[in-house]
């Protein structure tokens, strides 16, 4: 048996750890276009601020190839797939064979198409790559946009503001974090940002990029234009399926598979942010680009690679961070309008703690809280499994609402009476 | 493999909170009750009694099989001893992301003293017997 597995990130180490698991001896190879070993992408803003160095973004041993026994190819290309006489032909013209594959290519950063995008200075912030480039022009700036008010733009912006640079975030809504938060807590940010010394411009964009060489002024919707040294586009990411094109992988968005994380070709496994997976919370098929669905994707097509049949129970999207010290967490729908929905919520302004939970039909699909984020996984828990919330609503978001509750809701009081009460719970 | 768990016989809990104090007390820095309860800022305990309709249950992290936080830690900073199961959390490597927190289906990950790292049960590793099981008077906890 061979396994080939193209990309190192999450979804590829999770399926090489799920292999290695079941079989210790058959070959893995994996095949990467990065230059560098196992490194955690989401660390790479908090090595762009200083919190940490660069040795700490390597979130796997150095010897774990050698460990789990993979063959790491470096810095090459997958430029196609040819699923019929199982290979795929890397950009340096070799074939690599395998028995069984996996996708898990991840995302491209999305580049919007403005006037001047390609200049100097102007970047992406999705690898490490990205990263040393930013790096390299930092010293020869004075002041910085970053377009894109989500994680990755207000990451960028941190950062930048850490070498001292004057940073504005240009967003293209109305708040901060739009994908992620819903309007209170995305003020809460917007005025914590601005008291932090970074500027935020809602309801704008960039239109136009100029300068000789390198970008030297940005112009926005309202026809002004600043000077700017560094533009860091920060607008979210595509599954990168570019490669797909030619052969018959199903794909709308991202790669469809089954719950087994199989694609429509026999002996090939997709996996991560290039996959799209049935959301639990909406029932439908969509891309959750986000580091936990793509371990956890990546490990189940590991282990069915192997010949194991492990469902995938769906992904939901998911999002934690912390921004100066004020984390929040943010799983599911949070925001709607329709009216069949319900919102429970409480706001203490004054001390920045936002809860809400977003019902409908007495089941929990979203949550949102900045702040005060220990008990998240308890609702969790309850948005994915889907129980009913009826009984204990009115004390939900209050003190009382821990884990106790949580048992009582999910176990009916007979079962209690075994050993292992909370293993069952999970 | 050893892989020695908690147990709990839930007929015994009478919901002292024993178990707490003494969980505090191991992860103080001082390691003794009255100074320990003076410390600033105050360790944090990582089990919790909790009362369910009919029952008090202490709960703390149970060392998952499939371990979810494991699976989500984007640092490394969370992994498996292979040889006792544990769940164990570095410090040193954990950057306070709370992506563990998020996906803890129970709730007993916590944001340590200093607000910068994620804690949890990591069964008083410097001891042979966790400090819950060896301060619970009713011996609804044991260890095996």
């Amino acid at each position: 048996m061979k396994y080939l597995i193209i990309g190192n990130s999450a979804s590829g180490i999770g399926a090489a750890e799920a292999i290695r698991e079941v079989d210790e001896k058959s070959e893995i190879v994996m095949i990467t276009d990065e230059m560098k070993t196992i490194y955690s992408r989401p660390l790479l803003s908090y090595l762009f601020d200083g919190t940490i160095l660069k040795k700490d973004l390597y979130y796997r041993p150095d010897e774990f190839y050698e460990k789990k026994k993979v063959d790491i190819i470096y810095n090459k290309k997958v430029n196609k797939i040819f699923p019929e006489d199982s290979f795929v032909l890397v950009e340096s013209g070799e074939k690599i064979f395998y028995n069984k594959l996996l996708i898990a290519a991840g995302a491209i950063p999305k580049i919007p198409n403005i006037p001047g995008i390609d200049k100097e200075g102007v970047f992406s912030f999705r690898n490490l790559n990205d990263l040393e480039r930013i790096l390299s022009k930092i010293k020869t700036a004075e002041k910085a946009f970053v377009l894109g008010g989500g994680n990755i733009g207000l990451q960028a912006a941190c950062g930048l503001k850490s070498y001292g640079i004057d940073t504005t975030v240009v967003v293209s809504s109305s708040y901060l974090l739009s994908q992620l938060a819903d309007e209170t807590a995305g003020e809460i940010y917007k005025d914590l940002f601005e008291k932090n010394g970074i500027s935020i411009k809602t309801n704008s964009n960039v239109t136009e990029i100029s300068g000789d060489k390198r970008v030297e002024k940005v112009k926005f919707k309202d026809g002004t234009t600043e000077d700017c040294q560094i533009l860091i586009i920060g607008k979210g990411v595509n599954p990168n399926i570019e490669f797909l094109k030619s052969t018959n992988i199903k794909c709308r968005q991202g790669i469809e598979v089954d719950e087994y994380m199989r694609t429509n070709i026999n002996d090939i496994y997709a996996a991560g942010d290039i996959t799209e997976t049935v959301d639990i919370v909406t029932g439908k098929k969509t891309i959750n680009a986000v580091w936990p669905c793509a371990y956890e994707q990546g490990r189940i097509a590991g282990f069915n690679m192997t010949g194991l049949m492990k469902k995938y129970q769906g992904s939901i999207r998911m999002n934690a961070a912390e921004f100066f010290g004020l984390p929040f967490i943010s799983i599911g729908i949070v925001k709607i309008k329709e009216e069949d929905y319900e919102i429970i919520s409480n706001l203490d302004k004054e001390k920045n703690i936002y809860k809400k939970l977003v019902t409908k039909n007495n089941i929990i699909i979203g949550l949102l809280f900045v702040k005060d984020i220990d008990k998240a996984g308890l609702y969790h828990n309850l948005i994915k499994k889907k129980i009913d919330i009826s009984p204990v609503k009115s004390i939900l978001l209050k003190d009382n609402f821990n884990t106790g509750v949580l048992i009582s809701l999910i176990k009916k009081d007979k079962d209690l009476l075994t050993e292992d009460v909370l293993s069952d719970i999970i | 493999m050893s892989m020695k768990k908690i147990y709990l016989n839930l007929h015994k809990c009478l919901g002292c909170k024993s178990c707490e104090i003494a969980c505090g007390v191991e992860h103080s820095s001082s390691k003794e009750l009255f100074s320990a309860i003076n410390e600033f800022p105050l360790p944090i305990k990582r089990v919790s009694v909790f009362s369910t309709v009919s029952h008090c249950i202490p709960v703390r992290c149970l060392h998952c099989e499939d371990a979810l936080c494991l699976f989500a830690c984007k640092s490394g900073a969370i992994s498996k001893d292979e040889s006792t199961g544990r769940i164990i959390i570095d410090s040193e490597k954990c950057i306070g992301c709370w992506t563990c927190i998020m996906v803890c289906p129970i709730g007993t990950i916590y944001i340590d003293e200093t607000g910068k790292t994620a804690v949890k049960c990591d069964l008083c590793a410097e001891k042979e017997i966790p400090v819950c099981v060896l301060s619970c008077p009713t011996s609804a906890l044991f260890y095996k």
